[in-house]
């Protein structure tokens, strides 16, 4: 097992058939993403700031009940933002005869073996 | 006719498809493999213009990310009467190895194609071979049936698989355990499909999580939502006959999800093709 070092999920690099496993990081999550437009180290784009705004104004005039998800949680659960350095291991796949096939994204380079 | 032509065709057979190869043409076997330990032989019979037959092989190794492979031979010239591509190492199932048999001008990068021979999957059990193959599509067959083990996310985070490059894949089971944190919420986790940006599709279980609570969550093709509160097990359904290109993915989508809780044991069937990129 190796653990990525952009997003710390754990994975086989060879599956029990054999076949490669082509791990790519999550996108942001909700906790993540609060975090991130809190300070300001991400940039929505203008729908998504005015759909974010729109949810804000909901939960202002309705606020959710204590175990429910808000209005803006709902709305960043549909949001898929890519995290930063995110790694993508499937290849781009080369023209015919032009080796070697270079990863889709790098991130923070090379996972680490764990237990 | 040229005598030397006539005895030629008689050697050959009459109603032969047989196809006459000059000094640079080629004779090519292209690879698109997802299985590991796999090696695909390339062998052609021609009769030269002497009337004697002779033998052409060549053998790859295929790379096991879906991207082509190629084997090359020059027979030389004359009449190519057979060519076949056969697995000799490895298992891989009917839709993990396809492979094209193919002519052309050139050899490596300066290999212009001319005609396709036959196409289609190849497996320990079944070939291709010319004449009698068909010409089929990398996405005509079965399938193979795969279980993948997937990405154990860091506490917090969703999963996300994606289909890898050169796949594509029908989404038939999926199922992975959400542990809750103490954090007072109701989780409500659905699976979802996307094309690596957009949300196509989201099946919400109907299982709701409460803190500090550890349920298994599946979903299958055609099912119907429904709670086994007996055995803690959630289902729902994805759309029957789903089909997933590359890049796109299966992610979980939790409303709720709290920083603490974490999902495990990620595990799926999906039916795979190979795209022949």
């Amino acid at each position: 097992m190796v653990k990525c070092q952009t997003c710390a999920g754990t994975y086989a690099r060879v599956l029990e058939d054999g076949t490669q496993y082509f791990h790519a990081c999550p996108p942001l999550g909700v906790a993540e993403l609060k975090d991130a437009i809190a300070k300001k180290s991400i940039v929505l784009t203008a729908t998504q700031q005015q759909q974010l705004d729109a949810a804000r104004a909901i939960d202002a005039a309705r606020p959710p009940a204590p175990l429910d998800a808000g209005a803006v949680d709902q709305l960043l659960a549909s949001f898929s933002i890519a995290r930063p350095f995110h790694r993508d291991e499937n290849i781009k796949i080369p023209a015919l005869e032009k080796r070697p096939a270079v990863l889709v994204a790098a991130g923070k380079g090379e996972p680490i073996d764990v237990p | 006719m040229n005598p030397k032509l006539r005895a030629l065709f008689e050697t050959i057979g009459p109603g032969s498809p047989a196809r006459y190869l000059s000094d640079t043409e080629t004779l090519r076997l292209t690879v698109f493999n997802a299985a590991s330990g796999v090696r695909v032989a390339l062998r052609g019979r021609k009769v030269d213009e002497n009337g004697e037959s002779k033998f052409a092989s060549n053998e790859i190794t295929p790379t096991t990310a879906r991207a082509a492979s190629l084997g090359d031979v020059q027979p030389g010239a004359g009449w190519l009467v057979g060519a076949a591509a056969i697995v000799t190492a490895g298992t891989p199932l009917d839709g993990q190895t396809y492979a094209v048999l193919s002519i052309g001008i050139g050899l490596g990068a300066n290999f212009t194609e001319t005609e396709v021979l036959a196409a289609g999957t190849i497996s320990a059990a079944s070939r291709l071979s010319w004449p009698g193959s068909p010409i089929e599509g990398p996405l005509d067959g079965a399938g193979a049936l795969r279980s993948i083990t997937g990405t154990v996310p860091a506490a917090g985070a969703e999963i996300s698989e994606t289909v890898p490059t050169g796949a594509r894949w029908n989404l038939i089971a999926f199922r992975s355990t959400l542990t809750t944190s103490a954090t007072v919420a109701n989780r409500a986790p659905a699976l979802s499909f996307d094309d690596g940006a957009n949300l196509l599709f989201s099946a919400p279980n109907p299982y709701l999580l409460a803190a500090t609570t550890t349920a298994n969550m599946s979903w299958g093709e055609g099912l119907y939502d429904a709670q086994n509160l007996n055995t803690i097990e959630g289902l729902a359904g994805v759309p029957a006959n789903n089909r997933l290109g590359s890049g796109f993915r299966i992610k979980s989508r939790t409303i709720n999800i709290q920083v603490g809780d974490q999902y495990s044991l990620v595990q799926y069937l999906v039916r795979e093709w190979i795209e022949g990129n």
